[in-house]
C-alpha cells in the first residue's frame, strides 16, 4: 500500500473506471492448445548439470505447486558437447527423506535429470529431451568465459561498533560504498549478472534443543537501485511506477562496451561475533562478490521476466490495454530456457575492512 | 446522356379547351415552373415536352393579361438558358445551345448571423440556372453564372435558408450572406444538409462534416461531449478501448489519423490516458472528416484526416458560456474588439478532479501518522483566437492552443516511523500464523530515517498560428499560414533519503530521473481555391515544415553524500524538413458527372537523405438518375512520422519519431466504391461504401521489443511490415425533422504481417471489429426538450491470450509460471454493446444535459485475466487449485449531468 502512489499513472487512468471493473466472469476460451516439452536449466562453468524436463499445461489444468504433475519422468534426455553425444542424463527424484523439504524447488517440479559431465567455458552444449506423449525439444548454448573482477574497493561511510565485555560479544553495524571494477571485453556483446553472498553463519545449539544460537553471523543489505546500469532496462515511465529497483542485477555492455567500468553499490550491514562458546571463530567473515558472464538467452529471459512482471508493457498487456508480454525461450518448442553462466568471484573480509577503518580513525 | 434522358410528355386532355386558345392570362411570383405550365396548359391545351431536369428548381415570376402564348413564354424563359418551340399542339422546351453569353461571378462568405462564424459546407444555389457550389473551410463561395436574372438560395442544416429573390447580374458581385439559426421547431424541416450535399453532389467518398451541435448531441461517458467519440459512431471507425477517445479507421492504427486544429497538425490529442480528446467542444465550430478518399490537400497519414475549425468570434456582440460538468468545467467567450472589424474568441476547459482529491488526501494525511501522500492530476485546454477584417476581401487571424496534462504524485515520511510491530502467534487448524500488533513508539524510540519521493509529469501540446485570408478575385481565394506546433512530455522523478540524528544529517542520497520527449514543427503553408469555370475548380497549395524531434532525453542523477554520478540516455535530437505540394481539379460535366483528380507531392529530408513520394487521388461521381449517385475513388497516402506506443491507451511516453535510415515511409493505397440515394425530399440519405486498402512499410514494435533497453535506439525495437484491410460501410441518415439520426453498419477485415511478429504469418489487427452497428437518434420534443440515444454493437477487440504455461526456471526474484507464446491476437473478446441516452433541457439562461452512459448497465468485456478460483481437495485429501480464465467486465451505468450557462 505504501508504494501505491508509484502506480499513479495507472491509478489515474482507472480512477474513474477502475472501481467499476470488479466484475469477473469465468469462461473457457474456445481455443485449442497442445502441450509441448519444456526444458529448463542453468548451466554454470565448472558445476554439475541439472535439467528439468516438464511439459506445458493449459492454465485451467491446475498449478504445479498445488498438485499438478508436469514432470516428464519417462523422458529421455541427451547431452551433446561440441556436437558429440556425451551421455544420456540420469533421472533423479527428489524426496523429503533424502533431500529434505527445503531442497524442493518452489516451482513444484520434484525431479531433474543430471549429467556426469562438468561443463567448461567454451563448450557448445546441446540438450535434447524426448517424450513419447509430448514430443521432442532441444536447446543449444555455449558456456561463456568468465570475466574477471579487476578490483574491489570499499569505503565505510558509517560505523557503529561495540564490544560487550560481559557477554564477550562484538557487534558492528556499518554502511559502505562498494566499487567493483571489471573490464568489458571489446568486440563482442556481453551480458552480466551480479550477485553477492555472505559466508554462512555458525550456529551453536543452546541447551534448549529447539533453539539455535548464532555465534557468528553477517548480514548485508545492498542497495542495487543505486547503480544506474542495473536499471538500464527501466523505461522513463517505469522509473516512476516501479518498485523493483535493484531486484534485477542483470545488465548489458551497451553503454560500456570495451571499457573498464566500476559498479557502485552502497550497502549496509552488520555482523556479530559471540566469543563465549567459540573463541576460535575469529576467522574471515566473507562477502563473496560474483560477476557472472551470462548468455544472451539468459539476459533476454531476465529482461522479458522484468517486462512481464514489473514493466509497463506487462502491466498494461495483462489487463488488455496493450500487447501481451511473453517470457523469452531458447528452446525449440518455445517453452523453457537453457541459460549459461561463468562466474568470477572476489572475496572480501568484512571484519578486516571494519578493523582497518577503526584503526585508521 | 442518351441512356438517362427521361422525356416527360405531359398530355393534358383538356378537350373542352382545345379550341386553340392562344392567349394567356397569368400572374405568378416566384412560383415553380411546373405549376405555371400547368396553368398555361389548362388555358391553351398545349402539350409541353421537356427534359425532367430542365425545370427542376426553376422559379417563375410573370404577369400577363390575355397575352399571346409566345410572349408569355419569352418572358418566362428570359435569361434562363431555356428556349421553346411551338409546333402544332406541342411546345418543346430545351436548353439553349452554347452561346457566348457573358458570365459573371458572385462570391463572398456565408456566416452565421449573430456571431459571424463561417459556415463550412453551406450550399449556394442559383435557382434560375441550376448552378450551385459549397462553401469552403472559411465559408467562402464563388459561383459563376450567366448574365441575367439570378435567384440565390443558400442553405445550411439547422439554419433558415437565405433567399435572395430575383436580381439582375450584370457584373461580378460580392455578396456576404448571413444565415440565422432555426429556433422554431416547425422551421427545422429545411431541405439543406452539408452531408447530403457531400454524398449526392461531390465526388468525395467517406467524408463528413460535424457541427458543434451534432457533437454536443451525442451522448458520451461522463457527459463530456467529444468530437472523437462522435466520430466513433461512424461506420468504419473503431473506438478501441471502451471509454477512450480512440480512433481506428478502416483497420488503421491510432497514429495514422491526422488531427488538425485550423489546418495545423496536433500530435497529442488525448487527456487522461485517452479518456477525453484534446478538442474542447465549446471552442470548436465544426469538423471536417475524411476516412475513405482524401482531398489532395491532405497527406502525411494513412487512415484519416480530421480538421477542427475553431470559432472565430462574433463581430457584432459578446457571447459566452460557462459549463460545469461531472469531470470538468469550461468557459468560453467571444465578441468584437472593434465592431465589424476585429473579434476574439477564448475558451478554457479544466478538469477539476483535484478539487476532490486535494481535500481527500489532506484528510488521509492527517489521519496517517507515518507518511504523507501527494497526488494531483489536472488537464487544461486553452483556445484563443483573434480575427481582424481589413476589408470584405482581406482578413487575418492569430490562433493559440495550449493543452496540458499535469500529474504530481509522491510520498514522504513524516520524519519518523511512528509504529513498531510486536509479533504474536495464532494457531488455526494446526497452522501457526504470525499476528502483528502495532506498538506506538515514543518520540525517542522513533527511527531517524526520512524518505521523500516525488514524481511530476507534464505533457501536452502547443499550437500557435497566424494566417491571412484574401479574396484575390471573385474566383480566387487564398490563405497563407505560419504556425508552430509542439508536443511535449516531461517526467521527473526524485527520491531523497536522509538519515538524521538531531540536526545532523548522517547520510543523504538522492536519485533523480528526468525524461523529455518533444516534437516541434514550424510550418509555413499557402492554400488557394480557384474557380476556373463554373464546372471546374482548382485547389492548390504548398507547405514547408521543419520538424525537430527529441524522442527521448533521459538524465539520471545519483547523489550519495558527496559523490555524484550523472548519466544521459544516448538518444539524440533529430531534425527533418518536409515540403509538400498539391493540386487538385474538381470538375463536372452537367449534373450527371463530377470528378476530382489531384496529386500530392511530398519531400522528406532527414539526415542528409531526401525521400519523395507522389500521392495521386482520384474520385468520380456519376448520377445516372435524380437523387442517386455512384462513386469510385483511389487514394494513395504517405506517412513520414509515426508514433511508438507501448499500449492502446495514451501515455506521456508515447514517442513521435520520423522514419530513419533505410526505413521507407509508410504508405497506403485504397480503392473505394460508393452508392448513394437520397429520398426526393432529402429527408433520408442512404449510402453504401466499400473499400480495399493495402498498407506498406508499416512500423510497429517487434514481439520482443522489451528486450532492448530504453537507452538503445528505437530502431532496434521496430519491425517493418504490411497490412491490408477491406470492408463495407452502410449508413442511413436522417438530418431533418423532429427526429434525426443515423443507422450505420460496417463490416471490416484488418490484418497485419511483420517478419518479426507471429512467426512472420498474417494476423488479425487488434481492432479488427468484424461487425459494427451504430444507431444514433435525436428527438426534438419541443422547444425546451431534446432527447438523444445511441446504441453501439460490435464484434469484440482482439487480444493475444496466453493459454498455456511453462515451468518457472527459478532464475528471477519471484516465482511465476511462464506464459507460453500464442498466435498474435488469437482471441476475440465477446460482442460489445451499449446504449447511451441523453436529454437536454433548455432554460432561460442556458441548458442542462442529463446523460446516461451504458443505460442498461451491461458491463462489457474489456480484457481477460487468469485467476485462481476456490480450490478443492480430491479423495486422497490432496488440494488442487482451480485456475480459471476470467472476463474482466467494465463500466456499468454512469449517469452524469452538466449545466451550461449562456450569456
Amino acid at each position: 500500500m505504501r508504494k501505491l502512489y508509484r502506480k499513479a499513472p495507472l491509478i489515474l487512468l482507472t480512477a474513474l473506471i477502475g472501481p467499476l471493473t470488479s466484475c469477473y466472469t469465468n469462461f473457457e476460451p474456445d481455443l485449442e492448445s497442445t502441450p509441448v516439452v519444456c526444458i529448463n536449466s542453468l548451466l554454470k562453468a565448472g558445476e554439475k548439470i541439472k535439467v528439468e524436463v516438464t511439459r506445458t499445461w493449459r492454465y485451467t489444468e491446475g498449478t504445479p505447486t498445488v498438485g499438478l504433475d508436469i514432470s516428464l519422468k519417462d523422458a529421455i534426455v541427451y547431452l551433446y558437447v561440441n556436437d558429440e553425444l556425451e551421455e544420456k542424463l540420469s533421472f533423479h527424484q527428489l524426496s523429503e527423506d533424502n533431500d529434505g523439504w527445503w531442497n524442493y524447488p518452489s516451482n513444484g517440479v520434484d525431479c531433474y535429470f543430471a549429467a556426469q559431465y562438468i561443463p567448461k567455458s567454451g563448450d557448445k552444449i546441446k540438450i535434447v529431451a524426448m517424450d513419447k506423449t509430448y514430443g521432442e525439444a532441444s536447446a543449444e548454448v555455449t558456456i561463456p568465459y568468465p570475466i574477471e573482477i579487476d578490483d574491489v574497493k570499499t569505503k565505510i561511510t558509517k560505523l557503529d561498533a561495540s564490544y560487550d565485555q560481559t557477554n564477550d560479544t562484538y557487534i558492528a553495524d556499518f554502511e559502505m560504498m562498494l566499487s567493483v571494477k571489471f573490464t568489458d571485453p571489446i568486440s563482442i556483446s556481453n551480458y552480466y549478472i551480479f550477485d553477492m553472498q555472505t559466508s554462512a553463519s555458525i550456529f551453536q545449539h543452546s541447551e534448549d534443543e529447539h533453539y539455535q544460537q548464532s555465534v557468528e553471523s553477517i548480514r548485508i543489505d545492498p542497495d542495487y537501485g543505486f547503480e544506474p546500469i542495473f536499471s538500464e532496462h527501466i523505461s522513463p515511465l517505469e522509473t516512476i511506477i516501479t518498485d523493483a529497483y535493484g531486484l534485477y542485477t542483470v545488465f548489458s555492455d551497451r553503454q560500456i562496451s570495451g571499457n573498464q567500468y566500476s559498479l557502485e553499490i552502497p550497502l549496509s550491514g552488520s555482523y556479530r561475533c559471540d566469543y563465549r562458546y567459540h573463541p576460535e571463530i575469529d576467522q574471515k567473515l566473507n562477502l563473496n562478490i560474483d560477476l557472472g558472464h551470462i548468455s544472451t538467452a539468459y539476459y533476454n529471459y531476465m529482461m522479458s521476466l522484468w517486462a512481464n512482471t514489473e514493466g509497463i508493457s506487462g502491466a498494461l498487456g495483462g489487463v488488455g490495454l496493450g500487447d501481451a508480454v511473453f517470457e523469452f525461450s531458447n528452446v525449440s518448442t518455445g517453452a523453457g530456457i537453457v541459460a549459461t553462466q561463468a562466474n568470477s568471484t572476489y572475496e572480501l573480509d568484512i571484519r578486516e575492512i571494519v578493523n582497518q577503518h577503526i584503526n585508521n580513525d | 446522356m442518351k441512356h438517362k434522358i427521361a422525356i416527360v410528355a405531359t398530355t393534358m386532355a383538356f378537350s373542352a379547351l382545345s379550341l386553340q386558345a392562344q392567349n394567356v392570362t397569368l400572374t405568378a411570383t416566384n412560383k415553380s415552373a411546373e405549376s405555371v405550365f400547368a396553368d398555361i396548359m389548362h388555358q391553351t391545351g398545349k402539350n409541353f415536352i421537356y427534359h425532367a431536369d430542365l425545370l427542376k428548381d426553376l422559379k417563375v415570376s410573370v404577369k400577363a393579361k390575355d397575352s399571346p402564348l409566345h410572349e408569355v413564354l419569352s418572358k418566362i424563359f428570359k435569361g434562363t438558358g431555356i428556349s421553346y418551340k411551338i409546333k402544332g399542339n406541342n411546345v418543346t422546351l430545351r436548353k439553349d445551345k452554347v452561346t457566348f453569353t457573358a458570365k459573371y461571378t458572385i462570391s463572398g462568405f456565408v456566416k452565421e448571423a449573430g456571431n459571424d462564424e463561417a459556415l463550412v459546407g453551406a450550399t449556394v444555389l442559383d435557382l434560375r440556372s441550376g448552378k450551385g457550389t459549397i462553401t469552403n473551410a472559411n465559408g467562402f463561395y464563388s459561383l459563376t453564372i450567366p448574365e441575367g436574372d439570378v435567384d440565390l438560395k443558400v442553405q445550411y442544416v439547422d439554419f433558415n435558408p437565405y433567399l435572395s429573390g430575383i436580381f439582375s447580374l450584370t457584373k461580378n458581385k460580392q455578396l456576404n450572406i448571413t444565415l440565422a439559426m432555426t429556433h422554431k421547431l416547425e422551421e427545422v424541416t429545411v431541405n439543406a444538409s452539408v452531408n447530403n450535399s457531400k454524398a449526392m453532389l461531390t465526388a468525395e467518398i467517406g467524408s463528413l462534416n460535424l457541427t458543434n451541435a451534432a457533437i454536443k448531441a451525442t451522448p458520451v461517458i461522463f457527459g463530456e461531449s467529444d468530437v472523437v467519440k462522435t466520430l466513433q459512431l461512424e461506420p468504419g471507425v473503431s473506438a478501441g478501448i471502451e471509454g477512450m477517445a480512440g480512433m481506428y479507421v478502416h483497420g488503421g492504427d491510432s497514429d495514422e489519423n491526422l488531427f488538425m486544429l485550423d489546418n495545423i497538425p496536433l500530435y497529442q490529442i488525448n487527456h487522461f490516458g485517452g479518456l477525453f480528446s484534446a478538442f474542447n467542444t465549446e471552442a470548436l465550430r465544426n469538423v471536417d472528416f475524411y476516412k475513405t478518399t482524401f482531398p489532395a490537400k491532405y497527406d502525411g497519414r494513412l487512415a484519416s484526416f480530421m480538421d477542427v475549425h475553431t470559432k472565430d468570434g462574433s463581430l457584432k456582440e459578446h457571447h459566452g458560456s460557462f459549463k460545469l460538468g461531472l469531470t470538468s468545467g469550461a468557459f468560453d467567450i467571444n465578441g468584437p474588439i472593434i465592431k465589424d472589424r476585429t473579434s476574439y474568441s477564448f475558451a478554457i476547459r479544466r478538469s477539476w478532479y483535484d478539487l476532490l482529491t486535494i481535500p481527500a488526501i489532506a484528510i488521509a494525511n492527517k489521519l496517517n501518522q507515518s507518511y504523507n501522500t501527494h497526488f494531483r492530476y489536472a488537464f487544461t485546454d486553452i483556445n484563443a483566437k483573434l480575427n481582424h477584417h481589413f476589408s470584405d476581401r482581406s482578413s487575418a487571424y492569430l490562433m493559440l492552443y495550449y493543452g496540458e496534462d499535469y500529474l504530481y504524485a509522491g510520498e514522504d515520511d513524516k520524519g519518523k516511523e511512528s509504529y513498531d510491530f510486536e509479533f504474536g502467534f495464532t494457531e488455526n487448524d494446526g497452522v501457526i500464523s504470525p499476528v502483528p500488533t502495532p506498538i506506538q513508539k515514543s518520540e525517542s524510540e522513533r527511527d531517524n530515517s526520512y524518505t521523500d519521493t516525488r514524481a511530476k509529469l507534464i505533457w501536452g501540446n502547443i499550437v500557435a498560428s497566424a494566417g491571412w485570408k484574401y479574396v484575390f478575385s471573385p474566383k480566387l481565394f487564398g490563405e497563407v499560414t505560419g504556425a508552430f506546433t509542439r508536443y511535449f512530455s516531461s517526467l521527473r522523478n526524485n527520491k531523497e533519503n536522509y538519515d538524521i540524528t538531531g540536526d545532523n544529517i548522517n547520510s543523504f542520497s538522492k536519485t533523480a530521473y528526468t525524461h523529455k520527449n518533444n516534437i516541434n514543427d514550424i510550418i509555413l503553408r499557402a492554400d488557394f481555391n480557384y474557380l476556373l469555370t463554373p464546372e471546374n475548380k482548382l485547389d492548390f497549395g504548398a507547405s514547408y515544415t521543419h520538424h525537430s524531434f527529441l524522442p527521448s532525453l533521459g538524465v539520471h542523477t545519483l547523489t550519495k553524500d558527496n559523490e555524484w554520478i550523472k548519466a544521459y540516455d544516448n538518444i539524440p535530437h533529430y531534425h527533418a524538413n518536409e515540403i509538400n505540394f498539391y493540386l487538385s481539379d474538381d470538375f463536372s460535366v452537367g449534373n450527371w458527372l463530377r470528378a476530382n483528380a489531384g496529386l500530392h507531392y511530398s519531400l522528406f529530408n532527414f539526415g542528409g537523405e531526401t525521400k519523395s513520394n507522389f500521392s495521386p487521388r482520384f474520385s468520380i461521381r456519376v448520377t445516372p438518375f435524380h437523387n442517386f449517385a455512384l462513386k469510385a475513388g483511389y487514394s494513395r497516402s504517405v506517412q513520414y512520422v509515426h508514433q511508438l506506443a507501448e499500449s492502446s491507451i495514451s501515455l506521456p511516453t508515447d514517442q513521435w519519431i520520423p522514419i530513419t535510415g533505410n526505413q521507407k515511409p509508410q504508405t497506403a493505397e485504397k480503392i473505394a466504391l460508393g452508392a448513394y440515394w437520397s429520398t426526393p425530399d432529402k429527408q433520408y440519405t442512404f449510402s453504401v461504401e466499400g473499400y480495399y486498402k493495402w498498407m506498406y512499410n508499416l512500423i510497429d514494435y517487434t514481439d520482443d521489443y522489451y528486450l532492448v533497453p530504453p537507452t538503445s535506439s528505437w530502431t532496434e525495437k521496430l519491425g517493418i511490415g504490411e497490412g491490408k484491410s477491406k470492408g463495407i460501410d452502410f449508413k442511413v441518415t436522417k438530418e431533418f425533422g423532429k427526429i434525426t439520426g443515423h443507422i450505420a453498419y460496417s463490416l471490416l477485415w484488418a490484418h497485419r504481417r511483420f517478419p518479426e511478429k507471429n512467426n512472420g504469418e498474417w494476423f488479425p489487427a487488434r481492432f479488427d471489429n468484424r461487425h459494427k452497428i451504430n444507431v444514433a437518434l435525436s428527438w426534438k420534443i419541443n422547444d425546451k426538450w431534446d432527447v438523444g440515444a445511441s446504441w453501439t454493437g460490435m464484434s469484440g477487440n482482439r487480444i493475444t491470450l496466453p493459454l498455456q504455461c511453462w515451468s518457472d526456471p527459478l532464475l528471477g526474484p519471484w516465482h511465476f509460471d511462464m506464459d507460453y507464446q500464442e498466435k498474435t491476437n488469437n482471441y476475440r473478446l465477446p460482442f460489445y454493446h451499449r446504449l447511451d441516452l441523453s436529454a437536454t433541457r433548455k432554460t432561460k439562461g442556458g441548458y442542462w444535459i442529463f446523460s446516461v452512459y451504458n443505460a442498461y448497465s451491461y458491463m462489457n468485456v474489456i480484457a481477460v485475466r487468469r485467476d485462481c478460483d476456490t480450490g478443492y481437495y480430491d479423495t486422497s485429501g490432496k488440494y488442487h487449485s482451480n485456475n480459471v480464465f476470467q472476463h474482466i467486465r467494465a463500466i456499468p451505468i454512469i449517469p452524469s449531468v452538466s449545466y451550461t450557462w449562456i450569456f
